[in-house]
């Protein structure tokens, strides 16, 4: 009775958990969705884009960056779909298609362009170093990810896409640091600089826990092969 | 679709890499985003002074002024409104209108006519940091 009682709770705090981990992602990722739909009005007002003028003088830049949005848009939306156990389980096409779309988006869109335009972002060298290697992670991991899956290598497939996500969420972990530091009254470039540095390393650093945690015993296993080789 | 892709990728880096390097983007680049002009003591919309600030900006730096003494200059923002005011403004422009320097200050007079657009994040930022009223 009693250790019924307890792995109900531990259901329990489990779910919970994961509510409290998936609501806000979900929220924000629909929000970064709905406030990325005014660009394709196509109007020069965008502070975004008044502060790059000069840039979106530049027709290449100018595409580069309605393509990055667009193939963003897609990327976060359809990347929400990948999680679901439950989804992959009950309505596996949905999983495929979705999957199929993400991979596209990023391999031939999100990518490239972001790394385009990584050359000219806002910032010091450092920054645009570290756009440059966002996107060539972001890349890496994806086509690591579509590999394994091509191979049938499903926990490889996993452990590769969860890493290609935490580089397309930094879009959405980045606003949050940054509004939480303009909150708190940071200066604008260092707030922009902060925040971009925190998101991407901490998302890195919360993609390899996460694997780590989820895949300890499979960690393990490998460990003990090693030792007995 | 990895091949594709790779292209696409190898393409995107070099052309970055060369319309960066190789054109005057990088040098532009270095005025874009920093704040050039910050208003202080505003008197109305139309009109206040403030300080130079060129940060990593050399483009518009006259060569004879140190940045030390740049950092400190005073500026004179006259008929134009502070509304309108874009840091992408000062890159597009050739050079100011009139500008006055001595041995310690620079003082900047701007035109209405060299502004963009004026963009809200501006706005934001110039007065909560910048303006104080």
């Amino acid at each position: 009775m009693g250790n019924r009682r307890s792995i109900t709770l531990r259901k329990t705090f489990r779910y919970s958990y994961r509510l409290l981990f998936w609501i806000p992602v979900v929220f924000f990722s629909l929000l970064l969705v709905k406030n990325t739909i005014p660009y394709f009005s196509f109007s020069p007002g965008f502070s975004f884009i008044q502060e790059r003028a000069i840039l979106f003088a530049k027709p290449i830049y100018k595409a580069s960056f309605y393509i990055h949005i667009f193939a963003g848009m897609f990327c976060i939306a359809t990347a929400l779909l990948q999680f679901s156990s439950e989804l992959l389980r009950k309505r596996k096409l949905i999983h495929v298609i979705s999957g199929r779309i993400y991979v596209f988006v990023v391999l031939g869109l999100g990518a490239p362009t972001g790394l385009y335009m990584s050359f000219f972002a806002k910032g010091s060298y450092w920054e645009r170093a570290l756009f440059v290697f966002m996107a060539l992670y972001w890349f890496y991991t994806t086509i690591k990810g579509l590999q394994a899956v091509l191979r049938k290598e499903i926990l490889m497939h996993k452990i590769w896409m969860i890493r290609s996500y935490s580089m397309a969420m930094t879009a959405v972990t980045f606003r949050i640091y940054h509004l939480l530091f303009y909150s708190i009254g940071w200066g604008h470039l260092e707030n922009y600089e902060i925040s971009l540095w925190i998101s991407v390393l901490g998302n890195i650093l919360f993609a390899e826990c996460f694997i780590y945690n989820k895949n300890q015993s499979y960690f393990k296993s490998i460990n003990l092969l090693i030792q007995k080789r | 679709m990895i091949l594709f892709s790779s292209i696409l990728m190898i393409s995107a880096m070099l052309y970055g890499a060369v319309d960066y390097f190789i054109s005057d983007r990088s040098s532009k680049l270095n005025g874009l985003y920093e704040p050039v002009v910050t208003a202080r003591n505003v008197e109305n919309r139309n009109s206040g002074s403030g300080r130079v600030s060129y940060a990593n900006s050399e483009n518009f730096r006259p060569k004879h002024v140190s940045k030390k003494i740049a950092e400190k200059t005073s500026v004179s923002v006259r008929q134009v409104s502070l509304e309108k005011f874009s840091r992408a403004a000062l890159v597009e422009m050739p050079e100011f209108d009139s500008l006055e320097t001595t041995s310690d200050s620079v003082k900047i007079v701007l035109t209405a006519a060299q502004r963009l657009p004026y963009s809200s994040d501006e706005k934001k930022y110039f007065v909560n940091s910048d303006i104080k009223k």
